[in-house]
């Protein structure tokens, strides 16, 4: 039943940048952006909607020209469903192992790059790049918490904001 | 909160980004028309426009004392007037930033270095200018200790104000003309060559690792300011910097040793 799946990249609320082998990725809807390694890149490319996961294998010998097994996609499918990149979330093969499960079934001595998307939450607002220590209006008097002894929260918010 | 209508008013362009100064007291509006000249750095172009981007009303009553509006909402007011001017220098320059309709703002240090540019990307306060004032006394073109502004090209251009340094045991602020120490840039702009991403550590030693153009477009990605209001035109931005660049990724301790360190790296990048 798992094999029968057909992946489909998400197409929607994403900023796709390629950049060589890898891809930048951000994501409008959860201000999270991700960078997707030549291999787990390979595998989200090949997610038209069409192909399984057998396919998909065979895809990305035919892209890369290196061998690679079933469950290294599903690897791959699993992180791209778990960062939501994939437009409905999948049944593989892998949820609920351990990555060090993962990896044994894959085989340590693999010469393909494993999948793997580093991802990061892009600040809230401009402003969060000045933010200070402060939590309360009393803490922007001391030097140890805010740089500049004068702060404003604005009103709106528990954020604090060094005025410099 | 009840808005007064202003009997005084000006409207000018910095950057593509319309903006509007309003005072009911020729006081206030004259210090808000000062703070902004300085704030960036004169690049101030008066227009005749119906509706800006942003409004700044600068205000005084018996029920607030100084009270300061952004797009006819209450911002912060106070018995005294300083609060508020420092705090529209700040929120100023981030709306320029964040509004810019052609530029991406990043908060990074920028200096040129053999013709080419270097950029520190970085929060406030993490030592920034610290770093670019050394790389300035190396013999670095000084572009700017808080804003790499760069266009749809990737090119760099200069944003030279006052360098701000912070003494080291009262953290007060330390002005330091950046003419003074080095070269100021001209109006050229600058292809970027390096990117410095680094992290103050006190006991970290040098061990500068290159990342790749899309690692480091993640690390860069967080200090770019227009981020969430454009994300395609920022992404592409970053995108042709990083791929053009080298990006070097390290922590560091002492600035003047690392000043001397980096620019040898960027002469000769061998790890």
């Amino acid at each position: 039943m798992l094999n029968s799946q057909l992946p489909k990249a998400r197409d929607y609320g994403l900023v796709v940048q390629e950049s060589h082998d890898e891809v930048l990725v951000y994501d409008i809807d959860t201000n999270k952006a991700h960078c997707l390694n030549r291999s787990s890149a390979i595998v989200w490319k090949a997610c038209d909607g069409h192909r399984t996961v057998s396919d998909i294998v065979r895809e990305f010998e035919l892209t890369s020209g290196d061998k690679v097994s079933e469950d290294f996609v599903w690897l791959a499918l699993d992180q791209l469903g778990t960062k939501g990149l994939l437009n409905a979330k999948l049944e593989t093969k892998v949820a609920g192992k351990s990555r060090r499960e993962v990896l044994k079934t894959i085989g340590f001595a693999s010469v393909v790059a494993l999948p793997v998307i580093a991802s990061l939450v892009a600040p809230p607002n401009a402003l969060a790049a000045t933010s200070c220590n402060c939590s309360s209006d009393s803490d922007c008097a001391s030097p140890a918490m805010c740089t500049t002894t004068m702060c404003d929260n604005a009103g709106t918010s528990a954020t604090f904001t060094c005025i410099a | 909160m009840r808005t007064v209508r202003a009997k005084f008013s000006f409207s000018f362009r910095s950057f593509g980004v319309t903006i509007r100064i309003t005072s009911n007291r020729l006081v206030l509006f004259e210090r808000a028309v000062e703070t902004a000249r300085r704030s960036l750095i004169d690049r101030i172009e008066p227009v005749e426009v119906n509706d800006p981007d942003h409004i700044f009303h600068f205000g005084w009553d018996d029920e607030r004392g100084y009270y300061f509006e952004q797009n006819h909402k209450y911002v912060t007011g106070g018995r005294f007037s300083r609060g508020i001017y420092k705090y529209f220098d700040s929120i100023l320059r981030i709306a320029v930033a964040e509004y810019s309709p052609n530029l991406v703002f990043l908060h990074a240090g920028a200096v040129g270095w053999k013709g080419k540019a270097i950029i520190i990307p970085g929060d406030s306060y993490t030592g920034k200018s610290t770093l670019v004032t050394e790389l300035v006394k190396h013999g670095a073109i000084y572009f700017s200790d808080e804003f790499a502004i760069i266009d749809r090209d990737g090119l760099l251009q200069p944003f030279a104000r006052p360098i701000n340094l912070r003494a080291r045991e009262t953290f007060d602020p330390v002005t330091v003309d950046p003419a003074s120490i080095g070269e100021i840039a001209g109006k050229d702009r600058l292809p970027i060559g390096t990117i410095f991403i680094t992290e103050y550590n006190e006991r970290s030693a040098w061990r500068p690792r290159i990342l790749t153009p899309a690692k480091g477009a993640l690390k860069v990605l967080p200090h770019a300011i227009p981020l969430r209001r454009s994300p395609e035109f920022t992404l592409g931005v970053l995108n042709t910097i990083c791929r053009n660049a080298l990006i070097v990724d390290t922590k560091r301790n002492n600035a003047k040793e690392i000043a001397q360190k980096l620019l040898h790296f960027v002469d000769n990048p061998v790890i």
